[in-house]
């Protein structure tokens, strides 16, 4: 990982869901709504997985703290 | 000068005593989020990441509840505890079986709170696995509070236990009848266990701390060892201490139990 600016503008954040993990719980969704949907299932199925506003990113970490299957992540990329 | 120093140990002592039963209070009330939390909660409208952010503030707050409870233990004189017996469950003089699994609980809980708040960097079973190390810590925690524990021959006390080991029960068999545990072999043990075991707690806690007379066995097995160490304090210690609960009644008893020995 570049140990580049601590700002956001440089890094984008994305989420992603292990499907072979996640059993449903549903936390995603309810935080998440606008990011993501349950399917027939009750599994959420991942509908934009970009991460804007910084509201969005700290509802999206309070998720991935508490995912009770460790399932969802807040990874980081590089802007290219 | 001597009643200044003996007021601070009081309250140090209440404290002790309070923060002790407020933090059993608080985690019984984790533990059941827990429990429940695993069952998924379909029908309330509330987003069910609440109760998962709730049993986190209640753990927490209830640990925090554990050091209160613990340093105050410490601190005041009249325990002679040390700060090493934050993590030394042995050696100890005073009620020393049930302040071994107070120490050992707590540090088992330490484990588990210290694993969750890394979460995110370990893998997922080995959370699991010890988180699942709460249950035995949550019964010791009872085993403790009742077998050490002054306040274990109120009847309000008893009361209170009664109802925390009664909420998990029902928690416990509210997750194993919904069919969310493993086999059918898997949910019957869990059950029966949660039955078993808070049910011997009870036959021993009817037959032992929930009797006025026991805190006198320990002043008389313990007045042996105090008498070779040659030190009185912690005579008058043991005095003071059950004497501050405020029944006439134990410090009779405890004399009865010095004489005997
Ligand atoms: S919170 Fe985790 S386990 Fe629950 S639905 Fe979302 S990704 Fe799956």
């Amino acid at each position: 990982m570049s140990g580049g600016t601590r700002g956001t503008s440089r890094r984008r954040l994305r989420i992603q869901i292990d499907p072979i993990r996640c059993d449903g719980y549903g936390y995603c969704v309810e935080l998440l709504p606008e990011l993501l949907s349950f399917d027939d299932w009750g599994y959420p199925i991942v509908n934009h997985s970009e991460l804007g506003t910084a509201d969005e990113v700290a509802l999206a970490k309070r998720v991935e703290h508490l995912c009770p299957r460790l399932a969802f992540r807040v990874l980081r990329e590089a802007k290219p | 000068m001597a009643a200044a120093i003996a007021i601070p140990s009081q309250l140090l002592w209440y404290v002790t005593r309070s923060s002790g039963l407020i933090a059993f209070g608080l985690i019984t009330a984790a533990v059941v989020l827990g429990v429940l939390g695993a069952e998924r909660f379909r029908t309330i409208e509330r987003p069910r990441i609440h109760y998962a952010e709730l049993h986190r503030g209640i753990a927490l707050f209830g640990t925090v509840m554990l050091a209160v409870h613990i340093l105050t233990a410490v601190v005041d004189p009249f325990t002679h505890l040390g700060w090493t017996s934050i993590f030394d469950p042995f050696g100890r003089t005073y009620r020393p079986l049930y302040l071994a699994l107070g120490i050992a609980a707590f540090d088992l809980l330490l484990a588990v709170v210290v694993t969750s708040l890394l979460r995110k960097h370990l893998p997922l079973t080995l959370w699991k696995c010890i988180h699942f190390v709460v249950y035995p810590v949550w019964v010791a925690g009872v085993v403790h509070g009742l077998g050490t524990g002054t306040d274990s021959k109120f009847l309000i006390v008893q009361i209170f236990y009664l109802v925390n080991l009664a909420i998990v029960v029902v928690a416990v068999w509210a997750r194993v009848l919904s069919g969310d545990v493993g086999s059918r072999l898997a949910r019957f043990g869990l059950g029966t266990l949660a039955l078993a075991v808070p049910a011997l707690v009870m036959i021993w806690a009817y037959r032992g701390p929930f009797l006025p007379s026991w805190s006198s066995h320990f002043v008389s097995s313990r007045s042996v060892a105090v008498s070779t160490s040659g030190s009185q304090k912690q005579v008058s210690h043991e005095a003071t201490h059950e004497g501050s609960s405020g029944e006439p009644n134990d410090s009779r008893s405890s004399e009865g139990g010095s004489r005997d020995s």
